[in-house]
């Protein structure tokens, strides 16, 4: 569910989703996300400018590889970056998780796009994405984001429960639009 | 467009911008030579992510691939494909580059790890014969490229990832 959308459903009783007060300003349509700098599974400091680049990416904050929901998502996004593959458009994934681990659980998914680190939650308050329901693993709230170039925000979309999160065909259509939006070729010169 | 351009030579021609000793492995002493600009420069040159050549790299070991013209598969063909993605999927650690030198095919890869890498599961040494090397000096580390994206930029040696 967009983020809009939700700002106009009726709030958390608790058990639900956070509350509409919860999400932050920056996640709205064309607000600007921070220029995260964290650890990739090598260790490599990444700025996500840099792993943005020129091209429409998705950035999406999940739970951590234990939660079966996140790995049932990754199965959509694992399927649907064979087509990102070859159409200049890019994925971030965020977790909790440290290098070691989401090495691993990367490597085990088969995915190909870059995964940043955050054991240290150094992003979790400053982005208003704190699970405040799991007090076992601390995780980030399972948002996903789709940005332009210039790190402002196309839509977003937040997880928490799973139906919230976005089809790899709503995928499509922000990938569409966003690559409409910043490609001046959009229509082939003639 | 302005490339980045490579050639592994027996020794360096007058008018390269660099050039920096290596020992190939079972051969002996070469030289990595390298040029800036729009045009072939010379017959072995070979476009690289230019992001791979800097000033002051560290020691390396290098996996270098180079195909000879009749060699050379279509950039885009499956095989070349499935090259790339097995980077992505454990990127060396110190940087990759494809080498290209027209926008169609593919005429090399340099892989490069820490001092004493073997590189045996080079994804792109099944395409022709390869070479390691020692080198100091040329090639800075470049982290893995973002992903999934495989795709050329504009005729670029992948991984570049701008259209500029």
């Amino acid at each position: 569910m967009r983020i809009n959308d939700q700002a106009a459903s009726p709030s958390s009783d608790g058990e639900g989703p956070p509350a509409d007060h919860d999400i932050r300003a920056w996640m709205a349509p064309n607000g600007l996300v921070p220029d995260l700098e964290l650890p990739d599974v090598d260790g490599h400091s990444r700025k996500l400018s840099d792993l943005v680049g020129g091209d429409p990416t998705l950035l999406h904050f999940y739970r951590g590889f234990f939660c079966p929901k996140e790995r049932q998502y990754f199965r959509v996004l694992t399927a649907l970056q064979d087509e990102a593959e070859v159409a200049y458009t890019r994925f971030v994934s965020v977790s909790v998780d440290p290098p070691e681990v989401s090495a691993a659980f990367r490597a085990g998914l088969n995915a190909r796009w870059t995964f940043l680190c955050d054991p240290d939650r150094r992003y979790l308050d400053e982005l208003g994405l704190r699970e405040t329901t799991d007090t076992v693993h601390d995780p980030y709230l399972p948002v996903c984001i789709v940005l332009r170039p210039d790190l402002s925000v196309h839509a977003a979309y937040q997880g928490y429960w799973f139906w919230g999160r976005p089809t790899a065909e709503e995928l499509r259509q922000d990938f569409r639009a966003v690559t409409r939006a910043v490609r001046p070729d959009w229509d082939a010169p003639r | 467009m302005t490339r980045t351009w490579v050639a592994l030579l027996p020794a360096a021609p007058a008018d390269a911008d660099r050039a920096t000793p290596v020992e190939v492995e079972g051969e002996g002493p070469a030289v990595l030579v390298t040029w800036t600009g729009k045009h072939h420069p010379h017959p072995q040159a070979r476009a690289i992510d230019p992001r791979m050549v800097g000033e002051d790299g560290p020691d390396m070991s290098a996996s270098w691939v180079e195909l000879n013209d009749d060699e050379q598969p279509l950039f885009d063909a499956p095989e070349v494909l499935e090259a790339r993605r097995t980077l992505l999927r454990q990127w060396p650690d110190y940087g990759a580059s494809t080498l290209v030198s027209d926008s169609v095919r593919l005429a090399g890869s340099v892989l490069l790890g820490s001092p004493g890498s073997r590189f045996d599961d080079d994804p792109f040494a099944r395409f022709g014969s390869r070479k390691r090397l020692r080198t100091s000096g040329m090639f800075v580390s470049v982290p893995a490229p973002t992903g999934p994206a495989l795709e050329r930029y504009a005729g670029a040696p992948w991984p570049y990832d701008r259209f500029d």
